[in-house]
């Protein structure tokens, strides 16, 4: 680990032991300055006294008595080695036994190799009254000082060691106090905010850099949560926003569904009271039949003219009164079952017998639009799934809007066939008319609601609109074809199966 | 001699009643089953009556009258309209291009029928 502490540590231990050891060095060089200046000293006076000593029994010239004194000053100083007493160059006097490596008159000093057994010499001359009576030869020890220098270095040593020693400690405990314990503090902070807890403050309260630095992550912290919390506030908004929206969009779904279904049932009933004119006329024409037939055969029947003769005549008239009357009931039927509000329910229908019972109740219309019918449907069964009364409804509204494409008249052909589209059984019908065409520029928006190419009152474009939600609902669907002048055709593809779970589309109001 | 009347309806069922009705009250009864067929008859047999559905395929009652009324040979010969349904439109229009013209909503009862067409003759 390349901790902080160790590094600062080995920094600081480094350039302490320099100092240290620097430090270390100039006092042992001192030491030795000291100890060699003292040395030099003590041998100076200690050759001066024996010098000052010697110089009266030198003037004697009593050299017996000059060893004695040698002798004597020897063996009251530990630390001469050997003492020589030259006069005129001869030796006179010795005490001990000079050392011959020790060369007369070299300047001898303290810590140097060459002062082998740790001894000097020194050389002073014995003077009396400004005349040199001879040469005082002394060698003396200096194991005194050898001991006192290392004494001295073994204080300096271990008062380095220890100074080392507290300094580290110091150190070490000031690191850890300034440095690690907060940097761990906000290290732990950090680790416990990045897990999500805003709460969390960290513990440093100090004027340093790494108070500030707490200081400023707290306050990030704190920053941190008032967004987080706004963002929270504002998500749950945003949530009850879209929950509400999405509620009001279902509600205006289910209203959009519930107009439609209602509007496919009005514009039914419009259907129906633009068929009762037709109806009235159709059911007047038969019912003038039957009651003139039985106006005919009462009148008869009165003056006496009941005869085998006309039996014949009577069964053919009670034969039409019957014929009328059926058809009569049919176009009743027919009425009546396409007025009724119905359930989207399918069933099994044939596409052929719709289109045949269309045009009976849209007879007196053909007619009064003076529209020719053809219907180019095979003698086949058109069998599919499906709601007859609205497929029905179907079929009139594309009439209805043939004869607006020719009012004063023309042909409509319905075509019916059975196709396979992907795969699919279909039934396709067309229905087609010779009217003047649609442009190109409104197919589009054909079967959008409330669109007409029309401005009158009577029509408010809901037809074709209202004929695509009922294809639609029957997953089937239907295009145009047109051209200006010539005519337009609608087909519808419906399939024959319908898919197995048919969505509930019958609103309460139904 | 009797009086010749011309029955034109798209409905055969009707074309017959009018037809027995009329010949049980001594008419010579002409029928045609549309307007252009009924046209044709006019101009050939010169009827002293018309009776006329008004809503047919094709060529309309209004159209046939107007046809009728064109010609020199038929311009005077009275015309009763047969509606299945009495509309105003229907009666304005009669009024304003055939006055004097008479208009029966069916279903019609058979002496208001032998009625009109008696005051139509006379």
């Amino acid at each position: 680990m390349k901790s902080i502490r160790i590094r600062l540590l080995f920094v600081i231990v480094f350039t302490i032991t320099l100092f240290t050891v620097c430090f270390m060095l100039y006092g042992v060089e001192h030491a030795k300055r000291v100890i060699n200046y003292q040395s030099n000293e003590y041998g100076q006076s200690l050759a001066q006294g024996i010098a000052t000593a010697c110089a009266d029994i030198l003037e004697e010239g009593n050299y017996m008595n000059l060893n004695k004194a040698l002798k004597t000053i020897g063996r009251a100083y530990e630390t001469i080695h050997s003492i020589e007493i030259h006069v005129a160059g001869v030796p006179v006097a010795t005490y001990g036994i000079k050392d011959p490596e020790l060369k007369e008159g070299e300047k001898k000093v303290f810590g140097e190799k060459t002062l082998a057994h740790h001894k000097v010499p020194i050389t002073v001359q014995v003077k009396s009254q400004a005349i040199e009576l001879g040469i005082v030869h002394v060698q003396y020890s200096l194991d005194r000082y050898y001991e006192l220098f290392f004494a001295q270095i073994n204080v300096l040593m271990y008062a380095g060691i220890i100074f080392l020693g507290i300094i580290l400690i110091i150190f070490l405990f000031l690191i850890n106090y300034m440095i690690v314990s907060p940097v761990l503090k906000i290290e732990r902070g950090t680790k416990i905010i990045g897990e999500g807890d805003l709460e969390y403050r960290i513990p440093l309260r100090r004027k340093d850099e790494l108070g500030q630095l707490a200081n400023a992550f707290n306050d990030m912290t704190a920053q941190l949560k008032v967004s987080k919390d706004e963002i929270e506030e504002w998500n749950k908004t945003l949530e009850n926003k879209v929950e509400k929206r999405t509620h009001q969009l279902q509600q205006a779904h289910e209203e959009l569904k519930q107009t439609q279904y209602q509007l496919v049932n009005s514009s039914k009933m419009a259907t129906v009271g633009m068929l009762g004119a037709g109806v009235a006329h159709e059911l007047n024409n038969p019912l003038f039949c039957m009651i003139g037939y039985a106006h005919v055969m009462l009148e008869k029947m009165e003056k006496g003219e009941v005869t085998e003769a006309n039996m014949a005549e009577f069964h053919k008239y009670i034969a039409t009164i019957k014929t009328e009357s059926e058809r009569c009931g049919r176009i009743v039927t027919n009425l009546l079952q396409f007025s009724k509000k119905q359930k989207m329910e399918f069933a099994e229908i044939d596409l052929a017998k719709v289109v045949e019972n269309t045009l009976v109740v849209m007879e007196y219309q053909i007619k009064k639009w003076n529209i020719k019918m053809q219907a180019d449907v095979p003698e086949t069964s058109f069998t599919l799934q499906g709601n007859a009364d609205k497929l029905q409804q179907v079929f009139i509204n594309l009439m209805a809007n043939a004869h607006h494409a020719m009012p004063d008249g023309g042909g409509i052909t319905i075509g019916l066939r059975n196709e396979e589209r992907n795969g699919t059984a279909c039934v396709i019908a067309s229905v087609a008319d010779t009217g003047c065409g649609i442009p190109q520029e409104n197919l589009d928006k054909l079967f959008e609601s409330f669109f007409s190419s029309e401005k009158g009152m009577n029509n408010l474009g809901l037809g074709l609109s209202i004929t695509k939600q009922i294809v639609d609902d029957h997953h089937g669907e239907i295009s145009v074809e047109s051209e200006v002048g010539t005519g337009t055709t609608f087909s519808i593809i419906l399939p024959v199966e319908q898919p197995e779970v048919v969505e509930e589309d019958t609103p309460s109001t139904s | 001699m009797s009086r010749k009347i011309l029955v034109v309806d798209d409905e055969e069922s009707i074309r017959d009643l009018l037809s027995i009705i009329l010949e049980g009250e001594g008419f010579e009864v002409i029928t045609a089953c549309d307007g252009n067929e009924g046209l044709t008859k006019a101009l050939q047999e010169v009827p002293d009556l018309c009776i006329l559905d008004l809503m047919m395929p094709n060529v309309a009652g209004g159209v046939l009258a107007g046809g009728i009324r064109d010609n020199e040979k038929t311009c005077n010969v009275p015309i009763i309209f047969l509606t299945g349904v009495f509309s105003d439109d229907e009666a304005d229009m009669i009024k304003n291009r055939f006055a004097g013209e008479r208009l029966l909503a069916k279903p019609i009862d058979k002496d208001a029928l032998i009625k009109t067409i008696n005051e139509a003759l006379a």
